[in-house]
C-alpha cells in the first residue's frame, strides 16, 4: 500500500456529518483550528459512494493532508466510522452544540433544520442543558421545502429572496406537508402570486417549528441558526420576527454538525486507531441488512463487505453478531 | 375592579350561572373575557405543551388577559353536575400560574383565584359559591341572601330550541362538547356554514343536562361508567337527538389529542354502526392549523351525501 | 375456557404463575410486536393513547390464538385507563369476537362488587372445586415471583451501568427471567434467582461512577420495553444507571391502599409536587412531577419522562418538567411515544442527553 510522497504534511482534524440527505465534511488545522477546506454534497441514498468523494478530494489536494484523528456525527455516523476507522463517533445534537459554542462562546440557543431534522439546543453558560428533535413528522425541514420549491418550479435557493419580496404571505396550514400542499395548491389555483405562497411557506414552516420542536423551551438570545435550511433569509427572518430576538447565521452553517465533530477529534486524548479513510478509494465496500428472527427483537442488522467478505456487524441489539469474535 | 375570566370557560353553564350572580351581587366587578387587541406582542405561553387546541386556547386568553386586569378567575374545575371534568381542566389553574410567575413586568403579581370547584348538587353550588366571592371580594364576605342562580327550566330549553329550528325542515345534529359547538374559532365556522345551506343545527347544549345524562347511562355498566361530563353530554345527545329529532345528518366535531373524544369517537361510530336507520355521520377533527377550506370542501361533501340519501 | 391477559413488562411471569398454579387453561398472547401495534392503530383513532392500542392488540392476537376468556386490572378516574376495558369491549364486540370479560377491580366498591358478580356468572359455573382451591397458593406463587422478577430487573439496571460488558448483563437477566417462569414451587424461585444475582454479581465491573438516571412518568409506558423501545436498556449501555419507581407490585400495593408506609409515600410525593401543581390532576402526573423534584434532592444526574403522545395526564406533567428543569438544574429528556418509527432518533436523542449529563459533572465529554 503506497502513500503518495510526502515531503511536509499538513496534521488535520477531520469531521464528517453523514445526513439522510447530504453529507458534510470539514477539515481543521490542528494547530490554528482554522477551517482548511469544508464539503456539502448530496448523500444521494449512497452514503459509502458519498463518503468516498470526500475521500477522494482529501487525497488530491496538494497541501498533503495527515489525518491526526477524525470523528463522524448524523444519522450515517455508524457506518461512516466503521469506513474511515474511527472510534469517534458523537451524535448530531452534540456536534452541533460544539460547532456553535466555538464560533459564537456566548450562545443560548441554537436553532438547526437540516434535510430531515430539526432541532432545538438550549445553552447556558457554555453548556447545553436541555434540547429538542422532530419526532414523526418532516414538515419543518429542508425537505419540506425542496419539495414544494420543486413543485412551484423554483429553485431552493431563491426562496429566501422570493419570501423577502413578499407583502402579504399567504396563509398555509403547517401541521403536515400534505395539508400544506393543498393549501399551497389552492392558493395557487386563486391565483396568489408564487412570492406570497412561498412567504407563506416560510411562515408556516417557523411557525411550526416553534410550536412543534421549540414548544416549551425558553428562547433566549444570543440566537444562532444552523443547518442548510439557514441559507434561506425569508426564514432567518421569519424566526426573527416571531421570537422577537436576532437570529445570527454564522459561515459553515451548512457543515455545523462535521465542523462541530471536528473539533471533537480535535479534543479527544489517547490514542487512535490509524485513520483508514483513503482504503476507500483503493478497495470496494458495500453494506447489506437483514432481518435476524433469534428472537422478537426481529432487529435489522447491518453488514459491512469489503470485496464480497464481511468485515463488520451492527445495530444487533443482543451483540450476537457484533460482539462475535472476527475470523 | 377588573376582573379576568377566559372567554372559553363561559361554555359551561355553571360558569355562565357564576357570571350573573357575580354581576347582581357585586356590580363594582367588571368581568372581562376576551383579551383587549394590543399592539405589543403576544408570545406563545412558555409551558403549554402538547395539550388539545382548546386548552391551549384557553392558556393563551388567560395570559393575554392578566396584564389587563386587577384578578384573575381561573376555577379549577373538577366535577359539574356530578361527572367529572378532564383532567387538564385540574391543572389549568396551576399552569397559568406556572406561566404567569415566569412573566416580565407587573403581571406577575396579578392574584390567580383557583377556586376548586367540585360540584354534584344545588348545595355544593352555594358552597363554591361563597368560596368564590370570599376570594374574589374578601373573606368578611356573607353569605349573599338571594341563592344562586338556577339552571334555565327543561321547558324554557325545549321552547328556545323550538325557536331555533322554525323554518328549517332539515336539521343537522353537531354533537361536540360545550366549548368546541360554542365558539366560533373552535368551531370552525361549521354552524354558520350548514345554516347558509338551510339547516337548522340541534347541539347536545340545547338539552338539559339531565336528560342527555339519562341517556348516557344506557351505556354504563355497574361500576363502569362514563365518568366525564363531555363525553356523557356528547353521548346522551347522540341517543337522545337520534330518537326524538331524525336528524338528517350527524357531525361529530371534536378536537385533535383530546383524550376524552378519542373514547367517545369509538363508542359513538359504535352507536351509530346499531342505528336502525343510516343516519349519514361524519367526523371532523380540529386543531389550530385547520383551514377553512377544508371544512368547507368537507362539510359540501357532506350535505351531498345527505341529499343523495334523501332525495333516492 | 381459555384466559388471556395483557403484556406489561414481565408481568406475564405473575398471570402465568397463578393460571399454572390454579389450573386454568390460559393462552399468553404472543409477545407484543408490530403486527401488535398495527391491529390497536387500525381498530382506534390518531387521539386514543398507545397503551389501549397495544392492549387491544394483544387482546385480538390471543383471542386469534385461542383465547375466549380476557382478564384485565381496572382502574379509575379521571384518566382514560379507567376506561379501557370499556372501550375495548365496544371494538372487540364490533368486531366480532366473541369472549367474555373479567375486571379485577382497581377500586373496590359496591358497584365493583355486583359488576364482578355479573361478569363471574358464567366463569364460576366452569371453574372446579380445585381451581378454587389452589388460587391462594397460585396467587402466593406468582407474588413471590413477581417481586424477584422485579428485584432481579432492578440489579440488573445497577450493573449494565459499570459492566465491562454489559450484554453480559443481558443473558444473566434473560436466563434468570426464564427460570424463574419455570420454576414451580417457593425453593425453586428461591434457588434460580439467587443463581442469576450471583452470575450478575460475578460480571466484571469497569470502575467508573456511572450516570444516575430516575424515569418517571405514565405506568404503562415506563414499564413496557416493547413500548418505551427499551430505553432503560439503551441506557444503561452507555452507562447510565436507571432508577424506576414502577413496578407492577408498587402499583398493586398503592391501589389496594392498604401498606400505610405507600400511602404516606404518595402524601409526601404529593406534597414535594406541590410548588407546581396544587390537586392531584390524575394518574401519574404528581408523581411525575414529584420524582423529578426527588431526583433533584437525591442528585441525580437526570430525569427521563416518557409517555404516551395525547396522554392527558401527563401532558401536563410535560409541561411542568420542561419548565423546571431550568430552575431545578437537572436535565430532563422527554419522550412523548406513539410510532415505532423513532428508533434511530431516539438514539441521538439519548446519547445527546448522556452528553449533556456528562458535560454537566464533569465539564468534559471524553
Amino acid at each position: 500500500m503506497e502513500s503518495p510522497p510526502v515531503n511536509r504534511t499538513v496534521p488535520v482534524h477531520l469531521g464528517i456529518d453523514v445526513g439522510s440527505v447530504t453529507t458534510k465534511m470539514v477539515l481543521l488545522a490542528a494547530d490554528s483550528g482554522e477551517v482548511l477546506d469544508h464539503v456539502y454534497l448530496r448523500t444521494s441514498g449512497d452514503p459509502i459512494r458519498s463518503i468516498r468523494r470526500v475521500m477522494n478530494r482529501l487525497a488530491e489536494d496538494e497541501r498533503h493532508f495527515e489525518v491526526l484523528a477524525a470523528a463522524t456525527t448524523g444519522s450515517g455516523r455508524t457506518l461512516a466510522a466503521k469506513l474511515i476507522g474511527t472510534d469517534l463517533v458523537k451524535n448530531e445534537i452534540t456536534t452541533h452544540t460544539l460547532a456553535a459554542l466555538t464560533i459564537a462562546p456566548d450562545v443560548q440557543t441554537i436553532i438547526e433544520i437540516g434535510g430531515q431534522d430539526s432541532k432545538i439546543i438550549i445553552v447556558r453558560e457554555r453548556m447545553a442543558i436541555d434540547f429538542n428533535m422532530n419526532t414523526v413528522c418532516a414538515a419543518g425541514t429542508g425537505s419540506f421545502l425542496d419539495q414544494q420549491a420543486g413543485r412551484l418550479g423554483v429553485k431552493v435557493e431563491e426562496m429566501g429572496d422570493m419570501a423577502l419580496a413578499s407583502q402579504s404571505p399567504a396563509s398555509i396550514s403547517g401541521r403536515c406537508t400534505v395539508f400544506a400542499e393543498t393549501d399551497m395548491i389552492h392558493k395557487q389555483q386563486i391565483g396568489v402570486g408564487r412570492n406570497d405562497i412561498v412567504a407563506g411557506l416560510c411562515q408556516s414552516l417557523v411557525r411550526n417549528y416553534l410550536a412543534t420542536v421549540a414548544r416549551g423551551k425558553q428562547i433566549l438570545a444570543p440566537v444562532v441558526f444552523q443547518g442548510g435550511v439557514a441559507a434561506n433569509q425569508g426564514i432567518v427572518k421569519e424566526f426573527e420576527k416571531q421570537t422577537g430576538h436576532p437570529v445570527k447565521v454564522f459561515p459553515y452553517y451548512g457543515v455545523a454538525g462535521a465542523y462541530g465533530a471536528a473539533i471533537y477529534a480535535a479534543k479527544a486524548r489517547g490514542e487512535r486507531p490509524p485513520f483508514q479513510g483513503f482504503e476507500l478509494l483503493r478497495r470496494d465496500f458495500s453494506v447489506d441488512s437483514f432481518t435476524c428472527r433469534k428472537c422478537e427483537e426481529e432487529c435489522t442488522v447491518l453488514r459491512l463487505y469489503r470485496e464480497a467478505k464481511v468485515i463488520s456487524f451492527w445495530n444487533d441489539r443482543c451483540g450476537r453478531y457484533s460482539e462475535a469474535p472476527k475470523k | 375592579m377588573k376582573v379576568g375570566l377566559p372567554m372559553e370557560l363561559l361554555s359551561f353553564d355553571w360558569i355562565r350561572r357564576l357570571k350573573e350572580d357575580i354581576h347582581a351581587l357585586a356590580p363594582q366587578v367588571e368581568l372581562c373575557h376576551v383579551p383587549a387587541a394590543t399592539s405589543a406582542r403576544r408570545p406563545v405561553p412558555l409551558s403549554e405543551g402538547d395539550a388539545c387546541f382548546p386548552f391551549k386556547k384557553m392558556v393563551r386568553t388567560a395570559m393575554a388577559l392578566l396584564p389587563q386586569v386587577d384578578r384573575l378567575v381561573v376555577p379549577r374545575l373538577v366535577r359539574l353536575d356530578g361527572h367529572l371534568l378532564c383532567p387538564n381542566f385540574r391543572a389549568f389553574p396551576d399552569l397559568v400560574a406556572l406561566n404567569r410567575d415566569r412573566l416580565p413586568g407587573p403581571a406577575r403579581k396579578i392574584p390567580i383565584i383557583d377556586t376548586l370547584v367540585d360540584i354534584t348538587d344545588a348545595g355544593d353550588e352555594e358552597r363554591v359559591r361563597l368560596l368564590l366571592l370570599r376570594a374574589l371580594l374578601g373573606p368578611e364576605t356573607a353569605p349573599p341572601a338571594a341563592p344562586f342562580p338556577r339552571p334555565q327550566s327543561a321547558g324554557h330549553k325545549a321552547a328556545a330550541l323550538q325557536d331555533k329550528l322554525r323554518g328549517y325542515d332539515r336539521t343537522i345534529a353537531l354533537i361536540g362538547r360545550a366549548y368546541m359547538v360554542g365558539d366560533a374559532h373552535l368551531n370552525m365556522g361549521i354552524p354558520a356554514i350548514l345554516a347558509s345551506q338551510g339547516y337548522g343545527i340541534v347541539t347536545p347544549q340545547d338539552f338539559d343536562f339531565s336528560d342527555l345524562d339519562r341517556a348516557a347511562a344506557r351505556d354504563d355498566y355497574y361500576a363502569k361508567t362514563m365518568y366525564w361530563r363531555g363525553a356523557r353530554e356528547c353521548l346522551g345527545a347522540f341517543r337522545h337527538i337520534c330518537a326524538e329529532h331524525e336528524p338528517a345528518g350527524i357531525i361529530y366535531l371534536l378536537s385533535f389529542n383530546c383524550g376524552v373524544d378519542a373514547l367517545v369517537r369509538i363508542e359513538l361510530m359504535s352507536l351509530h354502526k346499531k342505528l336502525a336507520n343510516k343516519i349519514p355521520m361524519m367526523v371532523l377533527v380540529g386543531d389550530e392549523h385547520s383551514q377553512q377550506e377544508h371544512v368547507v370542501t368537507r362539510l359540501e361533501a357532506f350535505l351531498d351525501v345527505i341529499d343523495g340519501i334523501t332525495t333516492s | 375456557m381459555k384466559v388471556t391477559f395483557p403484556h406489561l413488562g414481565s408481568m406475564y411471569i405473575f398471570c402465568k404463575a397463578i393460571a399454572e398454579e390454579a389450573g386454568i387453561p390460559y393462552v399468553l398472547p404472543p409477545p407484543t410486536r408490530d403486527r401488535t401495534r398495527e391491529l390497536g392503530e387500525f381498530h382506534t383513532n390518531e387521539s386514543v393513547c398507545l397503551p389501549l392500542k397495544i392492549i387491544l392488540g394483544n387482546f385480538i392476537e390471543a383471542l386469534e390464538a385461542g383465547a375466549d376468556t380476557i382478564v384485565m386490572v381496572g382502574s379509575g378516574p379521571p384518566c382514560r385507563l379507567g376506561l379501557y376495558d370499556r372501550t375495548i369491549k365496544v371494538i372487540l364486540s364490533d368486531l366480532g369476537y366473541d369472549f367474555r370479560w373479567l375486571t379485577i377491580p382497581g377500586i373496590f366498591n359496591w358497584q365493583a362488587f355486583l359488576q364482578n358478580h355479573d361478569e363471574t356468572r358464567e366463569l364460576r359455573k366452569e371453574l372446579t372445586p380445585s381451581n378454587f382451591l389452589r388460587f391462594p397458593r397460585a396467587v402466593m406463587i406468582g407474588w413471590r415471583k413477581m417481586r424477584w422478577c422485579e428485584h432481579l430487573e432492578d440489579q440488573a439496571a445497577r450493573k449494565r451501568a459499570v459492566a465491562q460488558n454489559p450484554l453480559e448483563v443481558e443473558r444473566w437477566l434473560q436466563s434468570g427471567l426464564a427460570a424463574l417462569d419455570q420454576a414451580r414451587s417457593l425453593p425453586a424461585i428461591s434457588k434460580v434467582c439467587r443463581q442469576a444475582l450471583a452470575g450478575l454479581a460475578q460480571i466484571r465491573e469497569h470502575g467508573r461512577r456511572p450516570l444516575k438516571v430516575m424515569m418517571v412518568g405514565e405506568v404503562y409506558t415506563v414499564m413496557e420495553p416493547t413500548i418505551n423501545m427499551n430505553i432503560e436498556q439503551r441506557l444503561g449501555h452507555l452507562g447510565v444507571e436507571v432508577k424506576r419507581s414502577s413496578y407492577f407490585s408498587s402499583h398493586i400495593r398503592r391501589g389496594s391502599r392498604l401498606d400505610r408506609g405507600l400511602l404516606k409515600e404518595r402524601r409526601q410525593l404529593m406534597e414535594l409536587a406541590v410548588p407546581y401543581l396544587n390537586y392531584d390532576v390524575g394518574a401519574e402526573c404528581n408523581f411525575s412531577v414529584a420524582e423529578m423534584v426527588l431526583a433533584k434532592n437525591m442528585d441525580y444526574d437526570g430525569v427521563v419522562h416518557v409517555y404516551p403522545f395525547s396522554c392527558m395526564p401527563e401532558t401536563t406533567a410535560a409541561s411542568v418538567l420542561s419548565t423546571a428543569t431550568t430552575e431545578l438544574g437537572i436535565p430532563v429528556l422527554s419522550l412523548p411515544l406513539d410510532r415505532k418509527d423513532m428508533g434511530l432518533r431516539l438514539d441521538t436523542q439519548i446519547e445527546a442527553f448522556v452528553d449533556i449529563m456528562q458535560m454537566k459533572r464533569s465539564g468534559d465529554l471524553h
